[in-house]
């Protein structure tokens, strides 16, 4: 019993990584323009396939990832000026940037798909240890993943509280109206928050592909799960968002394990339609007054 | 006149909010009796919004409890308070701009005839009956405050003096039986005061109790029974306006630099 | 400028038989394109009540809805279910339906609109997603690969079984929710979804102070989104014998919805307006490709032309085509530039009463 509990723990744990980082960018996005980002799961697909191309084509592994997450960053700056640069600066509607990331998750798959097909790709994993806790078999991965989270969540630590640049996204979610009256550029803001997000997607994209493969409608499934974790978890605090998703993944895989492997998706939505339902800002998240 | 009915139409009882910190209503006490006109007053922040707000549902208080009619309404919904005979204006107005003069106060009008959500989108059953005694209901408002003529304009076609009036009609088109009317004295000249005033009086006759904030001191002492002062969110007079022009406290919350400088 | 402006208003004020031309026209198309353009048709007129459904939630209760797939999915597979397994009338099928789809959304959207500060989108993409997981798995229902065995819909002995004719059913139930939905944005109660809408010059605040029960109102207008949706399942359970889950998924959702905001949300025609589009972009694709287009150009393509006319049109076409209509009327003068964000001819003068 235990080793089933084992068996499903640590890859729910993991999946719920991969989860928490998307939620990360959705946050990090979110808290300083209000802006929902429905394309994030775009530049994880985007990222899984750009490396594992790049890998299949014969470069080394490391390099492969490190471009991949390279290229979605440079994406994101990119999709940022092309697309919604101005509209922000001149104060488009949050609908409106919302619905044009929806428009944009359209272009990107069809993107993926002329590029690659319905091909899936593939990575090995990042390194090919074998693990093992007592008789539960571990998949290599998996310690890069549980990594690349605990690296993610110090970096942004590091960026929030240690450099001008963070202190200045802070300043920007928490207060937007005091941010601009000592000089801090709000669209200069939502682009590096854009651009964070996208890098976050991306890694989280890339990171998962030993796991689970990757194909161009990948990004659909990233961008609604970490959405979820979000909302869930707090759509206003990095904590909600790594709570949220460590939580999904977690109940996902507990239900599989232990209830219906059948239904878990199925039974996990529906308790976090039901927390949505119930606890509209988010479990950690903070209500807003409303007037 | 006034305090003839043994029951306040509205009583307040140790209304208080906070909104996070900041203390916006404390422990304010006050009875308003039927067909009475009383104006509120107090410095800027004083709490005289929130106080409206308060009785007609915006938020909740704090602590405290509202009744009216011997009902207790602190917790009900704003659509609801409306429903049961108050209603309000707004200092910035809040017309309904994307809708045509009478359609404002058709949005709002109690009716008899009330048509069902399938009946309107057929356009069977009662919903024929429903729009006509709508439209006449509205425009007999619009006739009470003078502005039948401009039906089927929109707001932004009339004057500042006629956008108050249309916000008093698409209130009255609501039937009320208590009326909070939030500064409607701003930037009028002292016959448009005058004719407000009249106005006012016209509404108590149909049985309507009035309560207005107010800085235009003609309007305050010409026409109320009763003035209730407020200062950082506390009530610190209750009186007839004779006696509130000389209510010591009234004058230091009003006047606080000739102290200093005496 | 003038002179144009007079012109149009007389060719415009024959209004009364515009509306005719329009219905001479839909009425002799499957004649005028052919057999397999009828099928696109067909689809056009089912996906365009969704969008019509969802272009009312969105352009006059403010909610935007990514769970139209979900209720278009139970409206189907109710009525395809009915139907093939139970052997019921597929009128009586699609009946049943559309109460479900709407009870649904009742019990759905109150506790959902009723309080402001709950994320619509989020929850309704969550409940396309669960629809469509929960439907992939659901054994009586084929699972996967879904089940057959569709009853046509028939009167009196006469089965709608030929493409054109299908054609004319849909037509007539299309023009009837057309019209149904053209009154309510007439009624009292539409008044008072605009009345509500602070995006628009209306306002929530003031709205509830005169007695207008904004959750209320907002979750009637979900309601009738959902059955709208549901409705149209029932057509298309019924146009294709057979069901299987992928039209009904999150990616289902999303197309409605982008449908609709390319039309226009404030228009009736919206829907079909969007719907033609995205139809009308396959046939044009295979049209200039010579032969069937790959599926990853159409969303592509799709995409890009929704995010232009976000960009620059966000009132969508009939957005734009009323702006012009007004223009070219010389109620609004053409050095206007076109507002963005959604607009009404608010703030304009309007033309005096007739």
């Amino acid at each position: 019993m235990f080793s089933l509990f084992l068996e499903a723990l640590i890859p729910g744990l993991t999946q719920g990584c991969i989860y928490a980082l998307v939620a990360l960018g959705f946050v990090v996005l979110f808290s300083v323009t209000k802006m929902y980002h429905v394309m994030i799961g775009e530049f994880g697909m985007a990222g899984g396939m750009m490396g594992a191309t790049l890998y299949a084509a014969g470069m080394p592994l490391y390099a492969s990832v490190i471009i991949a997450i390279g290229s979605t960053t440079i994406i994101s700056a990119a999709i940022w000026y092309a697309v919604f640069h101005r509209p922000f600066a001149k104060g488009a509607s949050i609908m409106n940037l919302k619905l044009i990331t929806i428009a944009l998750t359209l272009v990107s798959v069809g993107i993926a798909y002329l590029i690659w097909g319905t091909n899936y790709k593939e990575l090995p994993p990042f390194s090919n240890i074998e693990l093992s806790l007592g008789t539960v078999r571990i998949d290599p991965q998996t310690p890069w993943i549980w990594g690349v989270l605990l690296l993610v969540v110090a970096g942004l630590s590091f960026l929030l509280d240690h450099t001008l640049v963070g202190k200045a996204l802070r300043a920007s979610a928490d207060q937007p109206t005091g941010a601009r009256l000592v000089g801090i550029n709000p669209n200069s803001m939502a682009f590096y928050a854009f651009v964070l997000a996208g890098a976050l997607g991306g890694i989280a994209g890339i990171v998962v592909v030993p796991i689970t493969m990757t194909y161009y409608a990948n990004g659909v499934f990233l961008t609604l799960s970490g959405l979820l974790a979000a909302m869930a978890g707090g759509p206003n605090r990095a904590e909600g968002a790594i709570m949220g998703g460590l939580f999904l993944g977690l109940i996902q895989s507990l239900v599989g394990a232990f209830i219906s492997s059948k239904y878990m998706t199925v039974i996990t939505l529906a308790c976090f339609i039901v927390i949505l339902l119930i606890r509209p800002q988010g479990i950690l998240g903070v209500k807003e007054e409303e007037l | 006149m006034t305090k003839q009915n043994s029951q306040p139409l509205l009583t307040v009882k140790k209304l208080t909010k906070y909104f996070g910190g900041l203390q916006a209503a404390n422990h304010i006490c006050l009875d308003i009796w039927p067909q009475e006109v009383v104006s509120i007053i107090g410095p800027n922040g004083a709490g005289k919004t929130t106080l409206i707000n308060l009785v007609t549902g915006v938020f909740p208080p704090t602590k405290g409890t509202i009744w009216f009619n011997s009902k207790r309404i602190d917790r009900f919904p704003q659509a609801r308070v409306n429903d049961l005979g108050i209603a309000r204006t707004f200092q910035d107005l809040r017309l309904f701009t994307n809708l045509s003069v009478v359609e404002n106060v058709i949005v709002s009008a109690r009716q008899t005839v009330q048509a069902g959500l399938i009946e309107m989108m057929t356009r069977l059953g009662r919903s024929k009956k429903q729009e006509s005694q709508a439209m006449d209901h509205s425009m007999e408002k619009l006739a009470l405050v003078g502005l039948e003529k401009k039906a089927h304009l929109y707001p932004f076609n009339l004057s500042a003096k006629e956008q108050k009036l249309l916000a008093v009609a698409r209130c009255l088109a609501t039937e009320p039986k208590l009326l909070f009317l939030d500064e409607p004295a701003g930037g009028l000249s002292c016959e448009e005061i005058r004719e407000l005033s009249s106005f006012i009086f016209t509404l108590r006759e149909k049985g309507m109790t009035i309560i207005f904030i107010e800085h235009r001191m003609e309007m305050i002492m010409g026409i109320s029974d009763r003035v209730i002062v407020l200062n950082f969110g506390q009530k610190i007079a209750d009186d007839i306006p004779a006696r509130i022009q000389e209510n010591e406290a009234v004058l230091a919350a009003y006047l606080p630099k000739m102290e200093n400088k005496s | 400028m003038k002179q144009l402006s007079l012109a149009y208003q007389r060719v415009v004020d024959g209004r009364k038989w515009t509306g005719g031309v329009i219905v001479i026209f839909l009425v002799i198309l499957p004649f005028l394109v052919g057999p397999y353009p009828t099928t696109m048709l067909v689809l056009i007129l089912i996906y365009s009540l969704v969008a019509m459904g969802l272009g009312l939630l969105i352009g006059w209760a403010g909610q935007f809805s990514l769970g139209q797939g979900a209720f278009f999915g139970i409206g189907a597979y109710i009525s395809g279910f009915l139907s093939a397994e139970l052997g019921i009338n597929p009128w009586l099928a699609m009946l049943c339906s559309a109460a479900l789809a709407g009870t649904l959304a009742h019990v759905l959207g109150k506790p959902l609109l009723s309080v402001p500060g709950y994320k619509v989108g989020f929850v309704t993409i969550g409940f396309s997603w669960l629809f469509h997981e929960f439907i992939s798995r659901l054994e009586m229902l084929g699972g996967s690969t879904g089940f057959s065995g569709i009853a046509h819909f028939s009167i009196a002995g006469f089965t709608f079984d030929k493409d054109y004719q299908y054609y004319y059913i849909v037509l007539v139930i299309v023009v009837l929710f057309f019209l149904l939905n053209q009154n309510f944005v007439k009624s009292k109660l539409g008044k008072q979804a605009k009345a509500m809408d602070t995006f628009t010059g209306g306002s929530a605040l003031a709205a509830r102070s005169v007695g207008i029960d904004t959750g209320k109102l907002k979750t009637k207008i979900f309601t009738i989104a959902g059955v709208y949706a549901g409705i149209a399942g029932s057509l298309y359970a019924h146009y294709m014998t057979h069901l299987d889950p992928t039209p009904f998924s999150v990616w289902a959702s999303i197309l409605m919805l982008l449908m609709i905001i390319i039309g226009g949300v404030k228009s009736t025609w919206g829907g079909i307006v969007g719907a033609a589009v995205y139809f009308g972009l396959q046939e044009m694709l295979t049209f200039i490709l010579g032969s069937k287009a790959p599926m990853g150009l159409q969303y592509l393509i799709f995409g890009f032309i929704v995010t232009l006319i976000l960009l620059f049109f966000p009132t969508g076409i009939m957005g734009f085509i009323s702006r012009l209509h007004q223009r070219l009327k010389g109620d609004i003068p053409f050095s206007l530039p076109m507002q963005k964000g959604f607009d009404d001819k608010t703030k304009q003068p309007t033309p005096p009463d007739r």
